[in-house]
């Protein structure tokens, strides 16, 4: 099955699970994550290029979710609110990956994806500061402003991070 | 007039929002071999980052819905509340009678015999789900 960047168009039917969900409604908490299972699982696999990883991030990125429901104030979009919970969880996964290679030398932080080769060798030789501002724009159509909110830095950093990461992509290249 | 500096931070800015491709910065492509080459090498950039990726299947339902059972407490609503007060407040008016009327050997039958129907009731409904 091919990935498609799902829409984020918050829809009238996902207002009225959300308002279910909050209110404790657990089918329409299940229906709302189901919905943005893709959507969470593309931005991982895109960050990690393993459908591995992707996975148990993801898996963690919906717990996180479920547990921090009542903390959401719908001023932004679900979709939003689960990335910025994923991007959370892709720095503690990073700082937990770094720590471990430094304890054992050896240890291959991701395993290489079969598929997707050249793409895959684009993204992974970002920083994940630069690697994170990519994704949510060019594949997620976030604005600036939405970036910055996300990954908490300026706006103005994030297009500066971005301009600079594609031209060291095109030195990459 | 368009400058070089200018045109590619447009160039880069229409690559990242997928929007086409402003009239002037083509028609300075058009004049500017160096910026020629930098669209060209933008493109080949696109064309990669556009690759399709594999991706794994939606779980289905039952998936979330365990997910969800197992991970999210329950919220005390408001009727169970009340209830819990009303039983409390139930158990401190006996303790209280217990005490004003000095009643603490029936009081202590009572409960002892109470506590022996729950524990054979417990035993029996254990043993059947057990079975």
């Amino acid at each position: 099955m091919q990935w498609e960047v799902k829409s984020r168009e918050c829809d009238l039917g996902e207002q009225q699970l959300l308002d279910k969900a909050i209110k404790g409604d657990k089918d329409a908490l299940s229906l709302l994550l189901q919905n943005n299972y893709q959507f969470i699982m593309g931005y991982f696999i895109k960050l990690t290029s393993s459908p591995e990883i992707a996975l148990d991030l993801t898996q963690e990125t919906m717990l996180r979710a479920i547990k921090k429901l009542s903390q959401f104030n719908k001023k932004a979009k679900l979709s939003t609110w689960l990335i910025t919970i994923g991007t959370n969880i892709y720095r503690d996964w990073l700082r937990k990956e770094k720590r471990a290679k430094e304890e054992l030398d050896q240890l291959v932080i991701n395993e290489p994806a079969p598929k997707n080769d050249a793409l895959n060798q684009i993204i992974e030789s970002l920083p994940p500061e630069k690697r994170l501002p990519l994704v949510l724009k060019y594949y997620y159509g976030y604005t600036y402003e939405e970036i910055a909110i996300i990954l908490e830095i300026p706006p103005g950093t994030v297009r500066s991070r971005l301009h600079n990461t594609i031209k060291e992509l095109r030195c990459k290249l | 007039m368009l400058n070089c500096q200018k045109a590619e931070e447009l160039m880069i800015d229409t690559l990242l929002e997928k929007k086409p491709l402003p009239k002037e910065v083509a028609s300075h492509i058009n004049e500017c071999q160096s910026c020629q080459v930098l669209f060209d090498d933008l493109q080949k950039m696109k064309s990669l980052l556009d690759e399709p990726i594999e991706s794994m299947n939606t779980p289905p339902i039952w998936y979330f819905s365990h997910l969800v059972s197992s991970n999210k407490e329950d919220e005390i609503t408001s009727q169970e509340t009340i209830l819990f007060f009303l039983l409390a407040g139930f158990i401190l008016g006996i303790a209280y009678w217990v005490i004003r009327l000095n009643l603490f050997g029936p009081f202590i039958a009572i409960t002892s015999f109470g506590a022996l129907l729950l524990s054979l009731v417990a035993v029996s409904v254990g043993r059947e789900t057990r079975d």
